[in-house]
């Protein structure tokens, strides 16, 4: 009767540090998932800088600065797209990710 | 350098051999501008295309900003770049305007002689056209990249 209690007991045991392995790798795992997905959201979380070279932006406040500020910008998307037009085939999706 | 060497290194002559290139460079005649003349206006019929010899064109949008309308630069194009290619693309109308933003020189192809010397040396015209699909096709992916770029930034601004 001992050895048969004693059996259960390691079983559960075992069992208990089982879940607790899968646990901690599931986690580990959605953690990477999320970290992965970080650089598409990146232009939003970085309100006042270039969404593309990282430059400084302030609000622009007249026209000249608005029409200079969205120059700018189609300058810094052109220069991507042709750097991703120009990479390999594998990473040409990539022309379209801002 | 010669005249000639320079035409085979612009985008649209790319591949033509010298006494081909010297059929073009016959109609070629030379264009100056001082630096922020307007070369062109956005729905101006194009009967002429121009290769950039010296100095940068920029090509512009109109863009409405606080109720003005402003000249936006969308590109800038150096030597060895083509100008106004609408000219030989039906409708034949300009769709930006343009400026030059140093001074500039072009040469100068009327369309309507440019066909003809198309159609007495038709592998002249095969070349020229296959670079011009080359170039239309540049500016439709940049086109179209920057669109579904903008559509989504739109889309995980609004859903996010």
């Amino acid at each position: 009767m001992l050895w048969i209690t004693l059996v259960v007991a390691a079983s559960f045991f075992v069992a208990f540090i089982a879940m607790g392995y899968f646990a901690v790798q599931e986690r580990e795992e959605q953690h990477g998932r999320e970290g992965a997905a970080a650089p598409a959201d990146t232009p939003f979380a970085k309100p006042g800088k270039c969404p593309l070279c990282n430059a400084p932006l302030r609000r622009p406040a007249t026209s000249e600065e608005i029409v200079f500020a969205v120059e700018h910008r189609i300058d810094a998307e052109l220069r991507d797209i042709a750097l991703a037009l120009h990479s390999a085939p594998e990473s040409f999706g990539r022309i379209f990710q801002a | 350098m010669t005249a000639i060497e320079k035409l085979t290194e612009a985008e649209l002559f790319a591949g033509l051999s010298d006494e081909q290139a010297r059929t073009l460079a016959g109609l070629a005649s030379r264009r100056n501008a001082a630096a922020g003349e307007t070369l062109f206006r956005l729905g101006d019929p194009a009967d002429e295309f121009y290769v950039v010899r010296r100095g940068r064109v920029e090509l512009t949008f109109p863009l409405v900003v606080m109720g003005e309308t402003k000249d936006t630069r969308f590109q800038s194009l150096e030597a060895g770049r083509t100008v106004a290619w609408s000219a030989l693309v039906p409708p034949y109308r300009l769709t930006l305007s343009a400026r030059a933003s140093t001074e500039v020189e072009l040469l100068a192809f009327e369309r309507s002689r440019v066909l003809q010397v198309f159609e007495r040396h038709p592998v002249v015209g095969h070349v020229v056209m296959s670079n011009l699909s080359r170039v239309v096709a540049a500016r439709l992916h940049e086109v179209v990249a920057l669109w579904v770029r903008e559509v989504q930034r739109n889309v995980s601004q609004t859903y996010r």
